[in-house]
């Protein structure tokens, strides 16, 4: 009798091994077959986007890669013939993508280089090559750090708003017009072919410079691009209604909680945090103001990088279908201030603000940004587009105004956006 | 209740969950399978009205290959070099070139993917094309054998990435006879930061695409004979590169590289 027991007692136990086996496998082949039907692809996903809101908030490449594009290419084939990308945004992001890293190459090779005449230029552009018109001054050491490299060589020391690759016998050279309208040329260790293969991708599209199609009272680098003949729509509002100041506290590194507000009469809403100041005007224009420093200091580069998170997070966040773009860097050595403007563009033209001088101003001293100007405003393309007045007939208007230099500009009056030809 | 009743009770409900899940499992694959059918019943019949063919051969349901973004990195990059070259000093040369030396060779890597190798040891044998292959595992690159071309001593070789074709990444190699060889191309980054299927073309979409560029552009065919993916590189940063998926379609008359994000024509030399 005990053995009997004894044995089913043993039978019992392994049952329950058994069970406990079948339920393990059991559980295995439900997480399998969970991962089959696709379960897990939407946990992941969601988690996914998550992780993007997140990466949002770091402003990280946007602003130094939008920096980095021209304002337009310019492509030269030799004899005279050439194509240009410009006031198209996709045509210009396209085109430059094909050399920006050759030119970061260039800036980072860069031998050092020699001032050359205007006909050296000019006979440069006859070339092959590609010119690459910022229409503001770049430093070429910012430049070279946005493409990936560093400007080691004295090319870094020089601001410039046109830079051209241009393939000669010796391998390609660097050329740049700097601000003082002064012309220099650098040998540097990019491949011939490499540049060569890069153009071989474009067609000439009739893109002309001023001086090669007798427009003599334009500047004679404006670029003449007879095919322009319509742009994208534009309409802007005012991003105040629900915009949340907490925005900008985050964005100013001052607190939610000690921020005192109160509204002046012309409804300017005023936030007081110790020695920082904010004023939010209804229209979107925002004032910043710290009246000590206290910073350790900061190299040129990284006063740009601090006034350009800034404005990623401010401006970048409501602008809508507009970029920010860096607009002018200047120091002043006498009081170790650092003055950081930004504009709008809108496929790759300066939208021009009435009433203001750019769409922000951010001033950085011992490394802390101590003032600020911003206008806040939200474009958005309307889907349809404007008719332009042909390039040439634009010209014979801007010759009887006094000529210049003639490119294509948004009009943001505050109620309106238009779009035309400028001359500066 | 006992542990055996308790257990009794997982087990039954395991049971219902593993045979709910199995049919649900099996059912997806019915649907996937018709699905596919149709589509390529589909397909097939909008080609047949546009007069062309699609051969038996082609393979109408081949993977979407993502958006893959690698960038360089200085480290890998100096194993690999060594792994060919021996031990090896490295020089920056400014704008992201590096220039490397070592007992079996020098080469220039270029933050471009560009380079050249010169090598004077290490390989050997007569058989140019594997000591190509050599030379490219070595720095730590798979390649397409199809696309391998031997003409006399110059080999050509395409890079893989995933085993897929990257187009553009081609070196060129000139032997010497023995042991000494020089190679000039492009070759693929080898660190990954992202990769995305997001926004890419399927194979269904790109003969449709396909079918819109033969009414656009003119061209005119009768029969698709093949239908592969592959990748075009792209460096748009220096040291930071993007590999386009493209669709590599091709007709008897006419052979196109279709972007799979843009839709555009890539020109593949």
């Amino acid at each position: 009798m005990g053995r009997i027991t004894d044995f089913f007692c043993s039978g019992r136990r392994s049952a329950e091994i058994v069970k406990s086996a079948l339920i393990a496998v059991l559980v295995c082949t439900a997480a399998l077959l969970l991962a089959k039907v696709g379960y897990y692809d939407k946990l992941i996903t969601r988690q996914s986007f998550e992780s993007e809101v997140t990466a949002a908030a770091d402003y990280g490449d946007d602003m130094t890669r939008e920096s980095a594009i021209p304002a337009a290419v310019i492509i030269s084939f030799g004899e005279g013939e050439r194509y240009a990308a410009a006031w198209d945004d996709t045509a210009v992001t396209s085109a430059f993508s094909r050399f920006a890293a050759l030119l970061g190459e260039a800036l980072g090779s860069a031998e050092a280089g020699e001032d050359i005449t205007e006909s050296d230029w000019r006979a440069a552009l006859e070339e092959q090559g590609a010119v690459f018109d910022y229409c503001y001054p770049r430093r070429l050491d910012f430049l070279a750090q946005w493409l990936g490299t560093d400007a080691e060589s004295d090319a870094g020391e020089h601001e410039a708003r046109r830079v051209a690759l241009i393939a000669s016998e010796g391998g390609v050279e660097l050329y740049f017009t700097d601000t003082d309208g002064a012309f220099r040329r650098c040998s540097t260790a990019v491949s011939v072919q490499a540049l060569t293969t890069a153009l071989s991708a474009f067609e000439p599209n009739g893109a002309q410079f001023a001086y090669e199609c007798g427009q003599d009272a334009l500047a004679p680098y404006t670029l003449m691009l007879p095919s322009k003949s319509e742009a994208q729509a534009v309409a802007a509002e005012n991003p105040m209604s629900g915009y949340s100041a907490a925005r900008l506290f985050t964005a100013l590194g001052m607190s939610g909680n000690a921020a005192s507000p109160y509204t002046e009469p012309d409804g300017v809403s005023v936030y007081v945090d110790g020695e920082k100041t904010l004023r939010i005007s209804p229209d979107g224009a925002v004032t910043y103001r710290c009246s000590s420093g206290g910073g350790s200091g900061a190299t040129a580069y990284e006063a740009m990088t601090s006034a350009m998170e800034l404005v990623y997070l401010t401006l970048g966040e409501t602008s809508g279908d507009a970029n920010v773009v860096l607009a002018g860097f200047e120091y002043d050595e006498e009081a170790d201030e650092y003055t950081v403007r930004f504009d709008y563009v809108i496929d790759r033209c300066t939208v021009a603000l009435a009433d203001y001088d750019c769409a922000a101003t951010v001033v950085v001293s011992s490394g802390v940004i101590t003032r600020a100007s911003l206008l806040l405003r939200s474009y958005s393309l309307t889907g349809e587009s404007v008719e332009l007045l042909p390039m040439e007939r634009a010209a014979v208007a801007a010759s009887v105004s006094g000529g210049g230099e003639m490119r294509l500009v948004y009009g943001d009056n505050g109620v309106s956006v238009t779009c035309g030809w400028a001359v500066a | 209740m006992s542990t055996a009743q308790v257990k009794n009770i997982i087990l039954a409900i395991l049971a219902l969950l593993n045979a709910f899940l199995l049919v649900l499992v099996l059912a997806d694959r019915v649907e996937e399978r018709e699905s596919r059918e149709t589509a390529e019943s589909a397909i097939v019949s909008v080609f047949r009205r546009n007069g062309i063919t699609i051969s038996e051969d082609v393979e109408l349901t081949a993977e979407t290959p993502a958006v893959v973004t690698v960038t360089r990195s200085q480290d890998t990059e100096y194993e690999l070099v060594e792994r060919l070259l021996g031990s090896s000093s490295a020089e920056p040369l400014g704008g992201n070139i590096w220039f490397y030396s070592g007992k079996n060779g020098q080469a220039q890597f270029r933050g471009t993917g560009e380079y050249d190798v010169v090598v004077t040891g290490g390989i050997s044998g007569s058989d140019t094309a594997k000591s190509a292959k050599k030379v490219m595992n070595r720095l730590g690159m798979e390649l397409d054998d199809s696309l391998t071309l031997v003409s006399g001593s110059t080999v050509t070789v395409t890079a893989c990435w995933d085993g897929l074709p990257v187009y553009n990444a081609v070196t060129t190699f000139t032997f010497y006879g023995g042991e000494e060889a020089v190679a000039s191309g492009t070759r693929v980054f080898d660190t990954v930061t992202s990769s995305s299927t997001d926004g890419v073309m399927s194979s269904y979409n790109a003969l449709i695409r396909f079918l819109e560029l033969v009414e656009t552009e003119g061209y005119v065919c009768s029969e698709i004979t093949s239908l592969s993916a592959g990748y075009i590189m792209s460096v748009s940063v220096s040291g930071e590169s993007t590999l386009d998926p493209v669709w590599h379609v091709a007709a008897d008359t006419v052979e196109l590289y279709i972007n799979a994000v843009t839709g555009r024509i890539e020109t593949v030399d």
